[in-house]
């Protein structure tokens, strides 16, 4: 059993349909990153996943439980941390932990101290007050010292300064350490998911068209640059895992989708017999740019 | 129950100033009427400045407690999809026990909590404790189940506004359009008010727990329309009378041998302006009663039949006090002047219904078989004051108070005194000139009268308009004036109040009813 499971799940909103026949699994102590462009399903997956939507059809599933039936028994070991959501605001951060300390058996207030400290959150002042940053700080933190099976975040990167987000992202990481959790991150932070991420989903119009690990993308994705000088070229007709074919003068680049020194170099001989082909890794955030750009069906094909 | 108190203790710390400030409405009305000076007698503006006020206060008190209850159920939001509690380890169960607390402790309970000593401290006894608590409680918890289900399907607090604002012209319109078109007798006309009640209760309840346990807002909206196209329904086409066959009150031991029993019936005409109705009087024999005591008939059904067919008279004007002034006044005399030997009021009673022209011929012509069911209330008199006839005396007993504000002689000759009352028997609505309380409107009669026991005179005292100053909480604060020849030093004012202390219900009849017919 992973901790989230999604199944065939669609979620309508009148006739516009944000999710259709997604599925999703999760294994556990893996992050992983929901990647797609606005619009692509992925708070309203995540809505569904923590009962805050009901699915129209199919089901989503945490801790082995169907999110509709989400008792507070699941919701002890799951945190949930959404810039959008409402907040007690009235409230200072000290009177906002010491309202969620006791729902929590779990809770560990040393380690409450420790974040409070490290992400400099001042105790006394109110939600409302908070900068944007300090407010998704102050949510993870009531989120992190209870050390939740599963974290689902929303966007929590989402227009913070790079300092705030270096904050955010080293909490996670150091409180990860300490213990065994699933992840499940929706974000357009591809560097910060290239951080925390061991798996990748990728959205578009409410399904899953790419459900991979970050290594077995990182290892099959290469930029290829051919360097065709003089000699003769066979530029149509090119292999569908070949991403963002595009030729400039004498210069020849695509992103190779199934990249493998055996394979792609032959193929890269048979069409540009005396060009120099060089093959460079790629960071998420180039392949996941190369895959929303090359369309949906091409991605389809690449994966 | 530990996450119940810690949410009911978050809701509570949240709102304690507005609370404060709420439950400190009151506590500025009983400031000002323990402390300030009240205008003098020929201040009639002012008087009617401090009236306004008090009423303002009051609707106000009204506005915010309705405010509160969105207040109380904004901050834990059940509609919408940005709710912070779903994501946290509360039930929705447990955040409906939280609630309820909350609106039955911060908004039921703390009111009658402020108001308690001001009631103690006028004389208050426990029965009059309980009445004012149970009335306080019940405005509160209609103005809570008018805002709770609203409250509960709105996302957003100007959604509960905007759905409050679309409710109250949507009920204004549609009451108005089916209460115009009303044919119906009054004991179905009770029977639906009942039943809108009940149903009313239901739908709250029903919609309330729905969306706290659930969420789904939709189908929460769908069974709140549900359930006001029931009440329309029941308004506009309930056929069948059951309020005749309810019986809401214990009887007590004192109504135990009290019968009623018809003595002879007439059909008479009276004449209002150019109009000439029929009226069909019932004279019965009252017998049983303790004294001292008396009997106030509040309302009554009268059926008459003829083999099957079977006809009831839509409306009743049963007769009030006044049919019996002399024996209210001979008994509060009495009760002055400590006279055991009053008999109880075991006496012939009237009747009277007018507007029953379409009935009357054939009352008269054939005598039907007769069957009537009255429902009345017995009445103690009570002295609740008794002191000298002097500025600044004052005196208080069973929620009933008095102080003496001004005695000054008239230029036409004798004095004029005025007189601070506080009357438990008020209700927050009477102030309000275009409402009815239910207790106001019931006409208990109070006497007030100037004894000498030294001399054995006892004068009674003609009543003036009372004018009314304000209600806090239950207790009326009015002022009245009375003309009164001379006195001295050994005058005392003594005031009669007669206290309701039991109902009953009473079913007469009769196989054959002799009509007769008399011409006024």
């Amino acid at each position: 059993m992973n901790p989230i499971e999604i199944r065939q799940l669609t979620r309508r909103y009148g006739r516009l349909e944000a999710v259709h026949e997604l599925s999703l699994d999760v294994p556990a102590g893996s992050v992983c990153a929901l990647l797609g462009p606005n619009g692509a399903g992925k708070t309203t997956t995540l809505k569904v996943l923590l009962n805050l939507l009901p699915p129209t059809r199919g089901e989503a599933r945490m801790l082995g439980v169907d999110s509709r039936k989400l008792s507070p028994r699941e919701l002890r070991q799951i945190g949930y941390v959404s810039e959008s959501q409402q907040q007690p605001d009235w409230m200072t951060v000290r009177q906002f932990l010491d309202y969620c300390r006791p729902f929590y058996p779990t809770w560990d207030t040393a380690l409450e101290k420790t974040l409070l400290a490290r992400f400099e959150l001042p105790p006394e002042r109110k939600l409302k007050h908070l900068s944007r940053g300090m407010r998704v700080k102050a949510i993870l933190l009531s989120v992190l010292a209870f050390r939740p099976k599963v974290l689902v975040l929303d966007e929590p990167f989402s227009g913070l300064d790079p300092v705030v987000r270096e904050d955010v992202t080293s909490g996670l990481l150091e409180t990860a350490q300490a213990g065994d959790w699933t992840v499940l991150l929706a974000s357009h932070d591809i560097e910060e998911v290239e951080r925390l991420a061991d798996r990748v989903a990728l959205l578009e119009s409410g399904r899953v068209w790419l459900d991979e690990t970050v290594e077995s993308l990182l290892t099959r994705f290469r930029r290829v640059e051919v360097d065709l000088q003089e000699g003769p070229a066979q530029t149509d007709a090119v292999p569908e895992t070949w991403l963002k074919f595009e030729r400039a003068g004498n210069r020849v680049t695509f992103v190779d989708s199934r990249y493998s020194r055996e394979a792609t170099e032959p193929a890269c001989r048979a069409r540009f017999p005396e060009a120099a082909v060089t093959a460079r890794p790629m960071t998420l955030r180039e392949i996941y740019i190369a895959l929303a750009r090359s369309g949906r069906k091409s991605g389809e094909a690449a994966a | 129950m530990k996450v119940v108190w810690h949410i009911f203790r978050k809701d509570a710390f949240r709102l304690r100033w507005i609370l404060a400030l709420w439950l400190a409405l009151p506590v500025v009305q009983m400031i000002y009427v323990g402390l300030a000076p009240l205008p003098s007698p020929e201040q009639k503006n002012v008087v009617e400045v401090i009236r306004y006020f008090f009423v303002l206060l009051t609707l106000i008190q009204a506005v915010v407690s309705y405010l509160l209850v969105m207040s109380l159920i904004d901050d834990d939001l059940l509609a919408g999809n940005q709710a912070f509690w779903p994501t946290r380890p509360i039930s929705g169960r447990q955040l409906l026990g939280a609630k309820l607390l909350g609106l039955v402790v911060l908004l039921w309970l703390a009111p009658v909590v402020v108001l308690a000593p001001w009631w103690l401290a006028h004389g208050y006894g426990w029965p009059e404790l309980g009445k004012a608590a149970g009335s306080v409680v019940l405005t509160q918890a209609v103005i809570t189940l008018i805002a709770l289900p609203l409250a509960a399907l709105s996302p957003r607090s100007g959604i509960f506004l905007v759905l409050t604002g679309v409710g109250l012209v949507s009920n204004l319109v549609g009451f108005a359009a089916v209460f115009n078109a009303l044919r119906v007798s009054s004991e179905v006309q009770e029977s639906r008010g009942y039943l809108c009640m009940a149903l009313w209760l239901a739908t709250v309840m029903g919609v309330t727990a729905h969306q706290f346990l659930t969420r789904r807002t939709l189908r929460s909206a769908g069974l709140f329309g549900v359930g006001w196209i029931c009440i329309f329904c029941v308004l506009c086409w309930w056929p069948w009378d059951f309020a005749s066959k309810i019986s809401w009150s214990h009887e007590s031991p004192l109504a135990a041998n009290l019968t009623l029993q018809p003595q002879s019936a007439l059909v008479s005409s009276s004449q209002r302006g150019k109009t000439t109705y029929r009226v069909f009087n019932l004279n019965m024999q009252l017998a049983g009663l303790p004294g001292p005591y008396t009997v106030v008939i509040d309302s009554e059904q009268n059926t008459f039949s003829w083999g099957g067919e079977i006809s009831k008279l839509p409306l009743t004007r049963f007769s009030g006090t006044g049919w019996f002034r002399s024996v209210f006044d001979r008994m509060a005399q009495a009760v002055v002047l400590d006279d055991k030997s009053i008999a109880p009021m075991n006496a012939l009673h009237t009747g009277a219904v007018i507007e029953a022209s379409a009935l009357a011929e054939r009352l008269l012509r054939e005598a039907p078989a007769y069957r009537g069911v009255l429902r009345g209330r017995i009445f103690q008199p009570v002295v609740v004051a008794d002191l000298p006839l002097r500025v600044g005396e004052s005196a208080q007993r069973s929620g009933y108070g008095v102080c003496i504000e001004a005695v000054q002689p008239k230029e036409t000759g004798g004095i004029q005194f005025v007189v601070r009352v506080f009357s438990a028997e008020a209700e927050p609505a009477s102030i309000i000139p275009w409402t009815v309380g239910t207790r106001s409107s019931t006409a208990v009669p109070e006497y007030n009268f100037v004894v000498n026991r030294r001399r054995g005179s006892i004068s009674l005292l003609n009543d003036s308009e009372p004018e009314m100053l304000g209600c806090i909480g239950t207790l009326g604060v009015y002022r009245q004036r009375f003309d009164y020849g001379a006195v001295d030093e050994e005058c005392r004012l003594v005031k009669v109040v007669f206290r309701p202390v039991a109902v009953f219900e009473r079913t007469i009849s009769s196989p054959r009813m002799e009509i007769t017919p008399l011409s006024r």
